[in-house]
């Protein structure tokens, strides 16, 4: 009952919002603001013609392969700093600059500087992520409870015994957790690079859409980039809910 | 959480940056000799100076900057304030929390650019559309965290409240205010350090004028070192602003909750981010 009261909730917003935005576009009947189902039928239109596919890949790749790298780097970034506080002071500064870092900037800079590749953008990905996700392992890391490796070196269990049953059952969750914002933040920004100076994926044909001013297009991609990030968060929370439960 | 500050360690947290700055300087000089694309550590000093010698292609700097910094201003106090009492609402009744939960993980999820382009057309061209992008952006994890932070004010202080038959306002100032300024200050502080890293990303399309028109237009040119140079100064404003204003404003906060421990509960502003 519960769980039905909390999907009925969300579900209501969401047929709320459709039903305004429907609604209001009767209202105002302009070019601007095209109704709901029109941008529907374009977005099915789209899946089952197949060009949806094509951006949807590209953009996909960069983005996994840009999050795979921050996360990696990021991960090892935390670790690193819990286990060396000079490595934590040398890095400091460095990740500060890199958090207050424009976007924007970056992406400009990259762009021009390294090309309009797709390693670029993958690189981009992976240095944006990489604070986020280093700091959320660090701080997580940090809450370890300390009488346990007491434990641990008071009956001399071997290291690789220490990091599989205890390090990483305790990292996990934290990791799953950091993950999923990471990804969400490698989706924007692998989506803003495109919109900025790249010839394809979902952020350019966005772009595309609005610059020849199809309103309903640009929105059915716009519900395609919003859909799939909300499948990948899906399996990662499920993923999530799995491992904490174990 | 160590405050203290030694020689050495600051030593250690500058040394890094000095030697990244050594490593870009001999790498545009020698290697990549090629000013336009490659900025020296120099030609951006130039661009600084001339930024604050209010001196600039399209029009002064100085109008430009201020244009930006009121639009994060605005859109930050607005998004900060509705999205404090929507977040209360949401951690008293679950929902209100479940009703916001899709719309607020949209509004996260949507770049702001790609509102602006939704508002343009709809609005047309206006000084709300910049601001509302960046507001829907702002709100959104303040609205997250304030009510993670309602949630977890006592239930029995709150029974004891209804017995006491304790008015609205009452509750409001003595209640909830000290439970979840904490949560504020973070919240503040988070998407303070966000806007300023996502306001320029609001301002490329549409405006007539703007530090992101600016870097738009040098990006257009292919001419590096001003870009490099309001990088600079964004981050050093935003940098400024977080020590100067929001860190003593959390310790002072955090000293005043201190008899509850609170120290594992309240996560530091930047871990608060990324749970948003």
């Amino acid at each position: 009952m519960e769980r039905f009261k909390e999907y009925s909730a969300q579900i209501a917003s969401l047929i709320i919002i459709l039903l305004g935005w429907e609604i209001s576009a009767l209202i105002m009947d302009t070019r601007a603001l095209p109704p709901a189902s029109e941008s529907f039928a374009d977005l099915v239109q789209l899946i089952r013609t197949g060009d949806a596919f094509g951006p949807l890949g590209s953009t996909l790749f960069r983005t996994t392969c840009g999050f795979a790298l921050g996360f990696v780097m990021g991960c090892s970034y935390g670790i690193a700093a819990v286990l060396s506080r000079t490595f934590d002071d040398l890095s400091k500064w460095l990740l500060q600059i890199a958090m207050f870092t424009p976007t924007l900037i970056l992406i400009f800079l990259f762009l021009v500087i390294f090309g309009r590749t797709s390693f670029t953008v993958i690189l981009l990905i992976g240095l944006v992520v990489l604070p986020v996700v280093g700091t959320y392992i660090r701080d997580s890391l940090r809450d370890f409870d300390e009488e346990l490796d007491g434990m641990a070196a008071s009956y001399k269990a071997p290291l690789r015994q220490r990091v599989f049953e205890m390090y990483l059952p305790f990292l996990i969750p934290s990791m799953l957790a950091a993950g999923r914002i990471g990804f969400t933040l490698s989706w924007k920004v692998g989506f803003l690079a495109e919109i900025f100076g790249f010839s394809n994926g979902l952020g350019w044909q966005i772009r595309t859409t609005y610059q020849i001013y199809d309103v309903a297009k640009l929105l059915a991609w716009l519900s395609l980039f919003i859909l799939t990030l909300l499948v990948i968060e899906q399996m990662m929370r499920f993923a999530e809910r799995r491992v904490v439960k174990w | 959480m160590n405050w203290s500050v030694t020689p050495k360690s600051l030593l250690l947290n500058a040394l890094p940056v000095a030697a990244a700055v050594l490593v870009w300087w001999a790498a545009t000089t020698y290697i990549l000799v090629q000013p336009r694309i490659y900025p020296t550590p120099q030609g951006v000093f130039t661009e600084l100076v001339r930024i604050f010698k209010n001196e600039g292609p399209i029009g002064e700097p100085y109008t430009h900057a201020a244009a930006t910094l009121w639009r994060l201003t605005i859109a930050w106090g607005g998004g900060f304030v509705a999205a404090t009492l929507l977040g209360v609402l949401a951690g008293r009744k679950k929902w209100v929390f479940d009703f916001f939960s899709y719309p607020v993980w949209i509004a996260m999820a949507v770049p702001s650019v790609v509102w602006v382009y939704i508002f343009l057309v709809v609005f047309g061209i206006e000084e709300m559309v910049p601001i509302l992008a960046l507001m829907i952006l702002l709100a959104a994890p303040v609205f997250l965290g304030t009510a993670e932070g309602v949630r977890s004010t006592p239930k029995e202080l709150l029974e004891m409240c209804d017995s006491y038959k304790i008015g609205t306002r009452q509750r409001l100032f003595h209640f909830y205010l000290p439970y979840i300024a904490p949560y504020m200050v973070a919240n503040a502080r988070v998407s303070f350090a966000y806007g300023i890293r996502i306001v320029l990303i609001a301002e490329v399309i549409g405006l007539p004028n703007g530090v992101g028109i600016l870097v738009g237009y040098w990006s257009d040119s292919l001419y590096m070192a001003p870009i490099v140079a309001w990088g600079l100064l964004l981050m050093a404003t935003g940098m400024i602003v977080d020590y100067c204003i929001f860190a003593p404003l959390q310790r002072r906060i955090r000293r005043e909750a201190e008899p509850r421990p609170a120290s594992k509960r309240q996560p530091s502003g930047n871990s608060r981010l990324k749970r948003a």
